[in-house]
């Protein structure tokens, strides 16, 4: 079993989940950021679901935030849901309120 | 397995004598042993010292032990997921950075836990290019200084060590 595991599925509006699940750490953030680069393009909307996600680091931090980024430049939207405590305090201590979309749910996140 | 009295056949198992575990006799880190501590707050967690391939997917194994030596002194869940992070930032430092040449060439990341009669003390140490230091404009370092009481960097001799303090409460040691 991967201590990392992420999948790529379309709503039928054409929104993209992307889910994760695991631990989003130096080791595993470049997967995700593969995963991510090229769902994020003009007018897309995507959602990391990361319900199932347990830990992250900087590392972990750092791809959301190019996610992040990226999106504001091609014009799309990236949305996090990761409820997780010990995701939360990396998000909580790095001051990303202003930088990263986040919601409580991932139809939430879907609506907008 | 059976819980009664053993098989008086076979006799019963001595104490191993001094002179057996004699080699296995760890030599003190030099001057990293906190104070001793008196009788009375003489920790009761051990140290431990871990060393991993300095090579980014073992760092799992260093979050682990810290987890458990924090769930041994009985921190709370914000200091356990403080603490798992903490080590994590802290092999960060030194695996993602661009002059480390890590696991390629034999290196491995050294992790010594250490509970003093008023804090745990965390080091993480590994060979290190000569000049090396932690880019303390980087998100890793700074969300370290958030975590811990105290942060330190250290080089010399070709190793370089990172020290993380967290201060104990009467109650946790």
């Amino acid at each position: 079993m991967d201590r990392f595991a992420a999948s790529v599925g379309q709503t039928d509006g054409g929104r993209i989940v992307v889910t994760v699940s695991g631990e989003l750490d130096l080791g595993t953030a470049d997967r995700l950021w593969a995963d991510l680069e090229p769902l994020i393009s003009p007018r897309s909307v995507v959602v990391l679901d990361g319900t199932a996600l347990n830990f992250m680091d900087s590392s972990g931090l750092r791809v959301l935030l190019r996610a992040g980024n990226r999106a504001v430049r091609e014009g799309a939207a990236f949305r996090l849901v990761a409820p997780h405590p010990a995701v939360q305090r990396v998000l909580e201590l790095a001051g990303t309120a202003g930088h990263l979309e986040t919601r409580g749910t991932v139809e939430e996140a879907l609506a907008g | 397995m059976q819980d009664g009295p053993m098989d008086p056949d076979i006799p019963s198992l001595e104490a191993p004598r001094a002179e057996e575990y004699a080699g296995y006799a760890r030599p003190a880190p030099d001057g990293a042993v906190p104070a001793p501590a008196t009788a009375a707050d003489t920790p009761r967690v051990p140290s431990v010292l871990l060393a991993i391939p300095a090579d980014r997917d073992y760092v799992v194994l260093v979050r682990s032990a810290a987890a458990h030596i924090a769930a041994k002194l009985d921190l709370g869940m914000t200091d356990v997921t403080d603490l798992r992070l903490a080590v994590d930032e802290a092999c960060g430092l030194f695996l993602l950075h661009p002059a480390f040449s890590g696991a390629e060439d034999g290196g491995d990341l050294e992790c010594r836990f250490e509970v003093g009669p008023a804090a745990l003390r965390i080091t993480v140490s590994a060979f290190v290019p000569p000049a090396f230091a932690p880019d303390q404009e980087d998100i890793g370092w700074i969300m370290l200084g958030a975590l811990v009481d105290e942060l330190g960097w250290d080089s010399g001799g070709g190793v370089g060590m990172v020290t993380l303090t967290k201060r104990l409460t009467a109650r946790e040691r």
